[in-house]
């Protein structure tokens, strides 16, 4: 008799634990999954928050030729903050949502100016955000960015925002900037964050004024400025600069690359120089490490006096005439020529960011640190105010090696 | 009646549960909150103190073969010493269960269980506990042998694979808050080695005492290593770290961790092997509890008080009104406590007993002399 | 017409007391102020022991009656006068027809007894001079009939009646002769029996093909014939009072720890059961804890496995009809390891060892780990298939616990049914079941495809593991844990894994640890670990089976690498 009663007591408590358990149990198909969040100046309110959707039923069949456009939806809304926001949508949205997929984070030039700093506090609290999403800033609006977003060589969205900012990889014209070094940057006393520069690309964007050099046009563009032919697409080139969380500055092509070869996350790029021995012609270059960059800060006086060692590989890309020249020597001479250009752009570069911005992108802070021993000496030496004081000294030193398949034209 | 004894191994495992919960519930936070950029310098420095402690508890615990602190307490001054000692010993214990199963509770909730009451987590830990205790020490023994080297195995996957995102300047300034946190008040950060609070009673377990001072040299090392390993990890991709207050940093360690574009937030994995690692402690925790309780109140088997003592801690844990009262006791109140009370106090019954002992043998011999 | 139309209403409204057939047997019920105890061990003891007496015409009635040699259709009693000292007496025999050999009998007992020989006709007087001239003992009719007149290998003098029906029993042919108080027992063994084949659960590639059979005569022979070692000792044992089973127990008398084969044999003759049919039951009824869903002991129908655990120091128990042995201890390195693994080089074998502990981890906890993933950390599984599981699962009515469950419990309804079905369309209704009713289930879209995947994928691990006790542990261990999948995600996982290792490490078998956390070999030597070393570095036996000789192998056992050719 006890036993049964205790066999009874034992099914019960059973029943109800698994009655009343699983509080959070939300299968797959309760949850929609959003893929990338926009955020505007709202009209009414202070915040516009846009989120894309994907729509599994198109996501799953491959056999369906449905039209891009199918494959996410958009919903926008005027909020006050981003969790009062997605609370709202969440009121008219059939599913729950989930942030947990979501690849990218658009902001738009205009939020950008007037601080940013309250929505990347809350983005990075949340518990569904991968740390590892993109930020963005775009030239345009941000709703407008997600509505452009149509993969041509691909399905999923999702999939296309991440190939798209991959690029960098090997053209270096922007940089893989995730929330977390976003976040790392805003909050560092050392460096000041950086953002990829986005747009839509009309040709109403296209960079139509005079440039400054002859031989680098393909490097000076920045987003949206890249003249494409016919087309409305998306496009990812050039770093904006912030100062605290306000948008102060954008980089173009080529000094994004000198962002990425001075912060040691080059990869592989391409520039295009005078051909030092045909002088009306260009000469393409990939270039990589050979040396990463020796960053050296000395404090004289309040002002800091940086010096900056490092080099690289090159491989010449493309050359139309052969020079009277030996291949030694060509190879000397246009080594020295790249040296040459590089240094200039590299300073410049620096001295952007010294004089114009005020803000130190590339984190020559970190390297100052060295000079302070304890982290009070270091806090009362405010970096980030006294880098527009800085010195620059940047020594390049290029190795040449030669093209790919011929050595000599 | 249990008769098993420990083996090396699994002494050794006993010891360095406690370290690698620890890590697991932001104790390494809370080193670098203090002493900042120079965290390291820091544990380096406390890891060598508590290595010459250990030794000295070691050659203290010499002349005793065979007991635990306890029997020394009642050698140095009878049975009513030796019970208002223990009962401060059990209070010791049930408040670092309570801590543990509290905090990492609401660690769990925040993370993943958001609508499930506190208590249907606790419970998961409690049943678990019961179990373990109702099977005895083999079985308690056994399973923290197999779960101990994965989650450690586990710790070193986070801190390495992290490698892509580490900046050796964030650790300068190499003072970090000044020479006074890193060197002079930063001995209080020894309260991290509260394992050895653990070798105090493992001692009548084990199968050879003479094991003792090997199994106690290898765990202290083995958890400096690994505390070490985890603040130079947190320091070095972190840069926000000492301006923060996140609640656990480990798992945001575990959040950046990314092999390829294929693998990404794999921290649910590493969640289940903290979770096992929880169990495993708080199992442990709780037969310490019942070994003090039976040593008190000399019965014969204590198997059949886990009930009692598990409903207790439940009822404990769940008394504080949120995460910030649970985080201020651990760390002002708990750390006090084991600064003082097992560092200070107990080392001293050590050294009186064995001050005692001489006297006594100094005696004897005299008297044999004289015969 | 009418009539039957009444008939037919009134028989259809009117009350008819039912002519079915019905057969009930009443319940044995115990009331609650009766007494428990169990009432078998105050059974009266069978009189069995009563002593064969002289008179013939006794004994004739009592085996009679005690085998209803009337009603019995296989006993048969045969009554004739045998010639012993130029004397005839009167005796009967009895055999059982169908074990004993009705030829031996003819020839060894019924002629040279019966019919005049030089040998029976021997007067006392001479056989006595003979004795005495050799300094023999007083002539001895007992004696004198079953070591001179009886020309068969094997007899033995018996006196009681419980060895005279057990032996008879076995398919012995028992002489009774008149005037004398004993009775001979002769081994006249010839009964049917399947003859050696091979294995038909346990088939390797390379190794023996043979297997054991039901004669436990013939399975012993095996042994012997494998061992080739005098100090392998088969002890006989009867367990069951009304069947009297015999049980062999073998084990290596200087290799194996006397403790082990001590409790082996308390256990085995310690057994108060009325029959022993198979050695599943005698497995059931000596295992440790019959609590715990693991085996404990291993069964095995291949002679080298069971050779190897005897070289290792283990106790093997053979039951008389059953061609499964036992073989204890059994720990879980053991459940999870094939014969192949020794004829093979350590690489492959450690492959497949590596491949089965997979299959190990999948059979057990992807179920599990499926609805906790799918339920409570989404964030693990990738964009893209996260996605694809979505988009499949939209048009599935059902949540994920109800269809995993649908697609688990009819998936061992097919395992089931396969077990039953005749053997001309046996095969086909696995495919059947499987395929055409998985295939329609998606398409109707009562169940989601990635959830068939998971199912088969589970299905096929649990294949992979080599012992059948195993897989049954597993296939209910694993609903186990897609309950606490999906109570608590990876909490309630977390905590079943706990437990399970609480209770793998609080069991042992035959006072050998069951779980040991050794992957591959610590101590150079030992073969305690789940993973193989070579074969020359095996030179310790395991650990745990505590034996008198520890090492099976020299220092150097490839002798032939080490010395020079001269």
């Amino acid at each position: 008799m006890k036993k049964k009663i205790l066999c009874l007591f034992l099914i019960l408590s059973i029943c109800l634990f698994s009655l009343t358990g699983c509080y959070d149990a939300t299968g797959i198909e309760d949850l929609s999954y959003a893929i990338a969040i926009g955020l505007d100046k709202g009209d009414n309110n202070i915040l516009k928050l846009s989120i894309q959707f994907a729509t599994p039923s198109a996501m799953g069949n491959s056999s369906e030729s449905s039209s891009q456009s199918n494959t996410t939806t958009i919903t926008s809304i005027e909020c006050s903050s981003i969790s009062s926001g997605i609370n709202l949508i969440n009121g008219y949205i059939s599913k729950k949502v989930n942030l947990s997929h979501c690849k990218v984070i658009v902001i738009s030039e205009e939020l950008a100016s007037s601080g940013i700093s309250e929505y990347v506090y809350t983005l990075m609290d949340n518990v569904e955000i991968r740390p590892s999403c993109n930020v963005v800033v775009t030239k345009c609006d941000a709703i407008n960015f997600l509505e452009n977003a149509k993969p041509t060589l691909e399905k999923l969205t999702a999939r296309y925002y991440e190939a798209a900012i991959n690029s960098s990889e090997y053209t270096a014209y922007t940089a893989d900037i995730q929330l977390i070094d976003f976040y790392s940057a805003l909050k560092s006393s050392s460096i000041q964050p950086v953002a990829i520069l986005a747009g839509i690309n009309t040709s109403q964007t296209h960079l139509d004024s005079e440039y400054i050099d002859k031989f680098n046009i393909d490097s000076s563009y920045k987003a949206g400025q890249t003249p494409i032919k016919d087309k409305t697409s998306l496009e990812c080139t050039g770093l904006a600069v912030f100062k605290g969380d306000k948008l102060v500055g954008e980089l173009n092509g080529l000094e994004s690359i000198c962002y990425c070869i001075l912060s040691n996350k080059l990869d592989d790029c391409m520039i295009t120089i005078q051909n030092p021995l045909s002088y009306n012609n260009s000469l393409d270059i990939y270039l990589d490490y050979k040396i990463r960059p020796k960053i050296t800060v000395k404090m004289v006086n309040l002002t800091p006096y940086i010096n900056v060692d490092l080099s690289l590989n090159a491989y010449i890309a493309s050359t139309d005439n052969s020079s009277e020249h030996s291949p030694t020597e060509s190879l000397d001479i246009i080594g020295k020529s790249t040296s040459k250009y590089l240094k200039e752009q590299l300073s410049a570069f620096a001295y952007k960011t010294s004089k114009d911005f005020k803000c130190d992108v590339v984190g020559f802070g970190k390297y100052a640190i060295i000079n302070y021993l304890t982290a009070e000496d270091w806090q009362n030496s405010n970096w980030l105010s006294n880098y527009e004081n800085s010195v620059f000294n940047i020594n390049v030193n290029v190795n040449v090696n030669s093209g790919e398949l011929f050595s000599k034209m | 009646m249990d008769t098993t004894k420990l083996g090396l191994f699994e002494a050794i495992s006993f010891v360095l549960i406690v370290i690698t919960n620890k890590i697991i519930l932001n104790l390494p936070k809370n080193v670098i909150v203090k002493c900042g950029n120079s965290a390291w310098i820091n544990v380096i420095f406390i890891s060598i103190i508590a290595l010459f402690f250990t030794m000295l508890i070691v050659k203290l615990f010499k002349n005793f073969e065979g007991y635990n602190i306890l029997g020394i307490s009642k050698y140095l001054g009878g049975n009513i010493f030796k019970n208002i000692f223990s009962c401060a010993y059990l209070l010791v214990f049930i408040l670092i269960a309570t801590i543990v199963l509290r905090d990492f509770s609401e660690t769990l909730k925040t993370i993943y269980y958001f609508n499930s009451p506190l208590t249907f987590i606790m419970l998961f830990f409690i049943i678990g506990t019961i179990l373990g205790n109702k099977y005895g020490l083999k079985a308690i023994a056994k399973a923290n042998l197999f779960i101990l080297p994965i989650v450690i195995l586990g710790i070193f996957v986070i801190c390495i694979s992290s490698f892509k995102n580490f900046e050796f300047t964030r650790l300068l300034p190499v003072l970090g808050n000044g020479i006074d946190t890193t060197f002079m008040s930063g001995i209080t950060n020894i309260f991290c080695y509260s394992g050895i609070a653990y070798l105090f009673f493992i001692m009548p377990y084990l199968k050879n005492s003479k094991q003792f001072k090997k199994i106690s040299i290898i765990s202290i090392i083995i958890s400096s290593l690994y505390l070490l390993l985890s603040v130079l990890c947190l320091t070095l991709v972190f840069s926000y770290i000492t301006v923060t207050e996140e609640s656990n940093s480990m798992y945001l360690l575990t959040r950046t961790l990314e092999f390829g574009r294929f693998f990404q937030r794999i921290d649910a994995i590493f969640i289940l092997l903290f979770i096992m690692s929880c169990l495993s402690y708080l199992t442990i925790t709780l037969f310490l509890i019942l070994d003090i309780f039976k040593n008190i109140t000399n019965i014969k088997d204590s198997k059949a008080m886990s009930y009692c003592f598990a409903t207790l801690i439940l009822g404990l844990a769940l008394l504080p009104k949120n995460i910030s009262i649970v985080r201020t006791i651990h760390y002002n109140i708990f750390k006090n406590l084991i600064l003082y009370f097992v560092f200070g106090f107990s080392t001293l019954v050590l050294i009186l007993a064995n001050i005692k002992k001489k006297r006594e043998q100094q005696g004897h011999d005299s008297l044999q002399t004289l015969q | 017409m009418n009539k039957n139309f009444i008939k037919g209403i009134s028989n259809f409204f009117l009350y008819k007391p039912s002519s079915k057939y019905e057969f009930t047997l009443p319940d044995y019920s115990s009331d609650e102020d009766s007494n428990n105890d169990n009432p078998y061990l105050e059974d009266a003891l069978d009189p069995a022991t009563k002593k064969i007496s002289s008179s013939l015409d006794d004994n004739l009635n009592y085996i009679k009656a005690k085998y209803n040699s009337l009603i019995n259709s296989d006993i048969n009693i045969r009554e004739f006068y045998i010639m012993a000292v130029d004397k005839r007496f009167k005796a009967f025999l009895i055999y059982i027809d169908g074990m004993a050999d009705t030829d031996s009998i003819n020839h060894f007992i019924l002629k040279p007894l019966m019919l005049r020989n030089r040998t029976n006709t021997h007067k006392k007087s001479n056989i006595c001079k003979i004795k005495i001239n050799n300094n023999n003992e007083d002539f001895n009719l007992e004696n004198h009939i079953s070591d001179c007149l009886l020309p068969q290998n094997r007899v033995s003098i018996i006196e009681d009646f419980s060895k005279v029906t057990s032996d008879t029993n076995m398919g012995n042919c028992i002489v009774f002769i008149d005037s004398l108080p004993i009775a001979y027992s002769v081994d006249v063994k010839g009964f049917k029996q399947r003859s050696i084949s091979t294995p038909q659960n346990e088939i390797i590639v390379r190794g023996s093909q043979e297997a054991f059979v039901e004669t436990l005569r013939t399975n012993t022979s095996i042994l012997r014939r494998l061992i080739n070692n005098e100090d392998l000792i088969i002890e006989n044992s009867v367990v069951g009072k009304i069947s009297k089973t015999n049980v062999a127990i073998c084990y290596m008398n200087s290799i194996a720890n006397a403790d082990l084969v001590a409790e082996v044999q308390y256990r085995i003759n310690n057994l108060d059961i009325d029959a022993l049919v198979s050695s599943g039951q005698l497995e059931q009824l000596i295992q440790d804890d019959s609590s715990n869903l693991f085996p404990q002991i291993i069964a095995t129908e291949r002679p080298d496995k069971a050779v190897y655990s005897l070289l290792d120091g283990r106790v093997i128990v053979i039951v008389n009809g059953s061609p499964y042995a036992l073989i204890m201890p059994g720990v879980l390195n053991d459940f999870l390891s094939s014969p192949e693994d020794i004829n093979l080089k350590y690489q492959f074998s450690n492959l497949a060892k590596a491949i089965r502990l997979l299959a190990t981890f999948f059979a057990l906890l992807l179920p599990g780990f499926y609805i906790a993933i799918s339920n409570y950390h989404q964030e693990l599984i990738p964009t893209e298939l996260l996605f694809a599981i979505a988009a499949s699962r939209e048009s599935v009515p059902f949540p994920i616990i109800f269809e995993l469950l649908f697609m688990e419990i009819s998936f061992e309804l097919i395992r089931e049914a396969g077990l039953r079905v005749p053997s001309p369309i046996g095969q086909t209704i696995g495919i059947v079941g499987a395929l055409i009713l998985g295939d329609a289930a998606v398409k109707a879209n009562i169940v989601s495809p990635i959830l068939i995947i998971i199912v088969a994928l589970t299905a096929l691990c649990s294949f992979a593991i080599p012992d059948l006790s195993l897989n049954f542990t597993f296939r209910i261990l694993r609903f186990v844990y897609v309950f606490l999948g999906y109570f608590g995600g990876f909490l309630g996982i977390g905590l079943g894994i706990f437990a399970l290792l609480l209770s793998l490490s609080n069991l042992t078998s035959f006072g050998a640890p069951y779980i040991m956390p050794f992957l591959t070999n610590i101590s150079n030597g030992t073969t305690t670990s789940y993973f193989n070393s070579p074969i020359w570095l095996r030179e310790k036996r395991p650990k745990f089976l505590d034996t008198k000789k520890i090492f099976s192998q020299g220092n150097i056992s490839r002798k032939w690498q080490f010395y020079k050719k001269q």
